[in-house]
């Protein structure tokens, strides 16, 4: 079963979920990452939750780094330069639709939200296209 | 106690996205790759979160 390639996927998705659950119980908040840095990253006062939350993810993922460093292999043959374009798009598009990933496709999908399944409809859309585009036209020389 | 809670939603979130190879941008662009070598398994990433939010 460990060994089934949706088994892991299946145990991170449910944890995202229990993640997403308890911080809405517990603050009624919505676990939208982008949103959230987004509004760090502006300098304004920023809520308890907010910060705790961040501090949590970003600890969270340090803690795990030793343990398993296969799950941080970031090399797929694009140039750094490439990465920050992509990184400016892509926190361009999230904070004008208001959310990414995790605040439309994980919390607003299981609110049933009409604007989040249009938005995560538009980004795998656009970022499966991206990638048909990138893969046969694109070689990984800049 | 509250705040304990919400710091520790932050890293459980954190676990999420590491064990499911949401850090992974080659496993990411795979599961986008539909036309090419498809691995279809980042879609129970969402598939499972949005099943135990939703209940």
């Amino acid at each position: 079963m460990v060994n089934n390639p949706f088994f892991l996927p299946l145990i991170g998705g449910v944890l995202i979920g229990l993640s997403a659950s308890i911080l809405f119980a517990c603050n009624g908040r919505i676990a939208g990452i982008s949103g959230i840095l987004g509004k760090m990253v502006r300098l304004q006062p920023n809520p308890r939750w907010r910060v705790l939350f961040m501090a949590g993810l970003l600890s969270g993922g340090a803690a795990l780094f030793p343990l398993m460093p296969n799950q941080f292999t970031v090399d797929i043959g694009r140039s750094l330069l490439l990465f920050l374009v992509a990184g400016v798009f892509v926190g361009f598009g999230t904070q004008m639709a208001n959310g990414c990933t995790s605040g439309h496709g994980v919390c607003g999908l299981s609110r049933l939200s009409i604007r989040s399944l249009a938005a995560t409809l538009t980004f795998m859309g656009t970022a499966i296209v991206t990638v048909f585009l990138m893969n046969r036209f694109w070689e990984g020389n800049i | 106690m509250h705040a304990l809670i919400t710091y520790l939603c932050g890293a459980l979130f954190a676990a999420g996205l590491v064990l499911s190879g949401m850090t992974l941008p080659a496993k990411v662009v795979g599961f986008l790759d539909i036309f090419g070598e498809w691995d279809p398994s980042l879609a129970f990433v969402m598939g499972g979160a949005v099943m135990v939010h939703l209940g």
